[in-house]
């Protein structure tokens, strides 16, 4: 549900929304703000060998996310994009992750946690798996760009 | 004792759902509180035990769950799926639904999803004989995966239904 309109953000997706409905009511405004003006979404090409692609996906709710970064050759990241079918925590989470990694190393985008995310959000702990999931992307994307390089020098 | 063995019936894949519900009517109706006075809160420990195997059974990808768990293989299903040629496939039919409007859409894309689960049910039986548990427990991670995207088509459906009534509704004043 990543570009549909604000006004369906409370009939959210998410599996794991619905035995909670009054809480999906009452999203933390940066959750709202993130959900309502998504950073960054789109798609890199994911055949550039400076591209990293995660694609993951959450057994709990049916929620995919897909995160890519774009890394210059002194290992910064220069751009990231995202494309979420979740929640609104589900996009508010990769919305503020992309946000998060631009202008950091590779090495420093590992050390995001989830538990940052979810903070910064202020997410409700039955929305932290969606955090996870945005962690888990960022991996993904970072290792995706790791395998490639290392093809590349070999 | 195993939620199979509640129900009196073989640790398995495949299994009668009429016959599972008759079975779970019959065990509600044995242990509820009210033909139970003499021990009333043992029956109603009994009773939510129950519900809860009936639960397990019903679903496909918690039943499979549940019989990684008799095999102390169950740890992680949790963990997010990343095989991305599947997640592609996700992705596809995520925009897929995002974009449905008629119930022809939301029928076909009912069946596409049926025919995966199918798919992964036959994928689980060779997990589970192989005892190839890591395989296994991808399977049921996909499986319960499929579940919520199934209720996510309903509800797509329903809300789609409704919005139309109401636009019905709002042209005739």
């Amino acid at each position: 549900m990543a570009l549909t309109p604000a006004s369906t953000l409370l009939k959210s997706f998410c599996g794991l929304c619905n035995p909670f409905k009054v809480l999906c009511a009452s999203y933390h405004p940066k959750v709202i703000d993130h959900y309502e003006n998504p950073r960054n979404v789109g798609s890199l090409d994911k055949d550039d060998k400076s591209v990293g692609t995660g694609l993951v996906g959450a057994p709990a709710c049916g929620d995919v996310m897909k995160l890519q970064i774009k890394v210059d050759e002194n290992g910064k990241i220069i751009d990231a994009k995202f494309k979420t079918f979740g929640c609104g925590s589900a996009i508010a989470s990769s919305s503020y992750t992309t946000e998060w990694v631009k202008g950091k190393t590779v090495d420093e985008a590992l050390k995001l946690k989830n538990t940052e995310i979810a903070k910064e959000l202020s997410l409700p702990p039955v929305k932290l798996h969606c955090s996870m999931l945005a962690e888990d992307a960022i991996k993904a994307a970072l290792s995706d760009y790791r395998i490639k390089q290392k093809k590349d020098e070999a | 004792m195993t939620y199979f063995e509640l129900f009196d019936i073989e640790p398995h894949m495949d299994l009668d759902l009429d016959a599972l519900k008759v079975k779970f009517l019959a065990l509600q109706q044995q242990y509820h509180p009210d033909n139970n006075q003499n021990d009333v809160e043992q029956a109603v420990e009994k009773s939510s035990q129950i519900n809860q195997a009936y639960e397990t059974l019903k679903h496909i990808d918690s039943r499979a769950a549940y019989l990684l768990k008799l095999a102390g293989q169950d740890s992680g299903l949790e963990q997010s799926i990343h095989d991305f040629e599947f997640l592609q496939s996700a992705l596809e039919l995520r925009e897929q639904l995002d974009e449905a409007d008629n119930s022809e859409q939301f029928t076909a894309l009912r069946t596409e999803v049926t025919q995966w689960i199918d798919g992964l049910i036959r994928e689980f039986h060779i997990d589970y004989t192989e005892q190839d548990w890591s395989e296994a427990r991808d399977t049921v991670r996909k499986l319960r995966f499929f579940r919520h995207v199934l209720l996510d088509i309903d509800k797509a459906e329903d809300k789609l239904f409704d919005d139309e009534q109401f636009d019905a509704f709002d042209d005739d004043f």
